[in-house]
């Protein structure tokens, strides 16, 4: 069979395959719904260092384009977090992504901290939540702060650094540098995308959070371009995350410099997305007499011009 | 996850049918618990009240309210969905003997009526309030295997074309003796009847809310409360003594 073997720095990965965070809870929730078989990783929900209670409803809203959530991090805080989820994800014999979450750099260092435990694989930095009035798309969006938090955490803890970053078309190379130089071990990109939606009828906005992140098939061809640019100014690995809904956009994400993907929203109109995808991923490359995946990696960028 | 095949779609007026679908896998469900049907085009599937289920063949019972319910009544025979069930925490049992009363709000027969049935099944004397907008809300003759078995009900509608006109509690006597009661429907409607049902010494109440996952995954469906719940997990059915604290209930 062909390999879907991936790798980010020098975290072996089955697949390529992995829940985006905050879409996919602590991990057991969609266990025994899907074989996880065809996950190369767990990513959990953002965690901060107490519990976080979230905004009010109505909390998503449904657009034939996309979803808008407004969670606002909600999450059980790390301490609950490391009694009570994380015995079961330890049983999964997968590599455990723990996404973390400040609203301070000093929260972030705490949680770091509290997270260096040996059963888990890497932190996924947010700094790139749209939901939350500290932290979140407050330090993604300053290259200064984004090399100050992952500096300071690169000092202060072991594990490899995921920097999950929001989709800011204009400021993405100085970011990507500035995680880069911090000591980053890879990107994220993209998180969901700032976004409202009002009610006409009443004048209200429709989410409790009054702005949301808009996540779906919208932000599709935004994150491939994001991908794609953010793979000729770094050489760290790219985890390819938005709107990914089907086997073809996955090898897009690939070919545009991905080596490994996240899938979110599209488990809430498909439990079986991940399953699917990776039978697409194996049949493209039986298809095309490919014995790695690794081969489509950054694909696009080989070609000097493209003729179309 | 499973897999239904749609058998029909029954139409009882403009806005209201009944969904059937020919599972994959068998399984079993308790009066009370939802599945999440995929709604073709949409980025959502959908909660629905599991109505009945006969072996492997499952019914849904739909009201239109916007796209994703407009594009299950527009499916063809054969068209295969996928779905999640069965989710959620069912009623539980009266924990007494003595009346059972159902409060259904339109729509929120869909869950009760499973439950009249296994509750008479049992030898519970059972009354059932159903209050709707208008006749074309309220599909009476669904009642006809409650009715089989002696079920006693009252019906109303806000316009009165069928049953007594104005609103679900307009039915209810003053004296409510029942033990145990169970109420579906809108929220308006719980919010106007909340009080009069709290000296009952149980009360269940089941909610409905905007969900993505189902499972507890994203956090969407939460009951905003000085502790949160979520509606798909840690519901759809909650006692009196839950919302108390429910902020949608304070809010006029």
């Amino acid at each position: 069979m062909a390999s879907l073997e991936t790798n980010i720095g020098s975290l072996k990965l089955k697949t390529p395959l992995m829940p985006a965070s905050g879409t996919f809870g602590y991990g057991d929730e969609y266990y025994g719904i899907f074989s996880y078989e065809v996950l190369g990783a767990i990513v959990t929900k953002s965690l901060s260092l107490n519990p976080k209670k979230g905004n009010p409803p109505p909390r998503i809203h449904e657009l034939p384009y996309g979803i808008l959530n407004s969670i606002g991090l909600e999450n059980i805080g790390i301490e609950r977090f490391l009694r009570e989820k994380l015995p079961f994800l330890e049983k999964l014999n997968l590599p455990i992504v723990v996404s973390i979450f400040g609203e301070t750099e000093q929260e972030f260092i705490e949680v770091a901290k509290r997270l260096n435990i040996f059963s888990i694989s890497a932190l996924e930095v947010n700094l790139s939540c749209p939901n939350v009035k500290e932290g979140g798309m407050l330090f993604g969006s300053s290259p200064e702060r984004v090399h100050r938090i992952i500096s300071l955490l690169k000092d202060t803890n072991p594990l490899p650094l995921w920097v999950k970053l929001p989709p800011d078309p204009f400021h993405l190379r100085e970011i990507v540098e500035a995680a880069e130089k911090g000591g980053a071990d890879a990107i994220t990109l993209v998180n969901t995308l700032p976004a409202m939606i009002i009610d006409p009828q009443t004048g209200k906005p429709l989410l409790g959070g009054i702005t949301g992140g808009l996540s779906g098939k919208a932000l599709f061809p935004v994150a491939l371009r994001m991908v794609y640019e953010a793979y000729k100014c770094t050489h760290l690995p790219i985890i390819g995350a938005g709107g990914l809904y089907s086997g073809e956009e996955a090898i897009s994400f690939i070919m545009a410099g991905a080596s490994a993907l996240q899938i979110g929203s599209a488990i809430f109109s498909n439990p079986n997305v991940f399953v699917e995808i990776h039978s697409h991923l194996i049949d493209f490359l039986k298809e095309r007499n490919l014995p790695d995946i690794k081969m489509l990696k950054g694909k696009i960028h080989d070609m000097e011009n493209f003729a179309l | 996850m499973n897999e239904g095949e749609v058998i029909s779609i029954k139409r009882f007026s403009e806005d209201l049918f009944i969904l059937e679908l020919f599972l994959k896998e068998e399984v079993s469900f308790k009066p009370g618990q939802f599945a999440m049907l995929e709604t073709p085009g949409r980025p959502l599937m959908r909660p629905f009240s599991i109505f009945q289920l006969e072996g492997k063949t499952l019914s849904f019972l739909i009201r239109v309210k916007g796209p994703g319910t407009s594009s299950l009544l527009a499916l063809n025979p054969g068209k295969r969905l996928k779905l999640l069930l069965p989710l959620g925490k069912p009623y539980p049992e009266p924990e007494t003997e003595g009346e059972v009363w159902l409060l259904a709000g339109g729509i929120g027969i869909a869950s009760l009526f499973p439950l009249g049935l296994f509750l008479m099944e049992k030898g519970f004397k059972v009354k059932l309030f159903w209050g709707a907008k208008s006749a074309s809300h309220l599909p009476f003759p669904l009642l006809w295997k409650l009715k089989k078995q002696g079920l006693e009900y009252f019906l109303s509608t806000e316009d009165g074309s069928m049953g007594q006109k104005g609103l679900v509690e307009d039915l209810i006597p003053s004296t409510i003796r029942a033990k145990t009661a169970y109420i579906c429907g809108p929220l308006e409607m719980i919010k106007r009847i909340f009080f009069k049902f709290f000296n009952v010494p149980k009360v269940y109440f089941s909610l409905e809310e905007k969900m993505a996952c189902g499972v507890g995954a994203c956090r969407s469906c939460v009951l905003w409360a000085e502790e949160i719940k979520t509606v798909c997990k840690e519901g759809p059915v909650f006692e009196k003594e839950d919302l108390l604290k429910w902020q949608a209930l304070k809010q006029t």
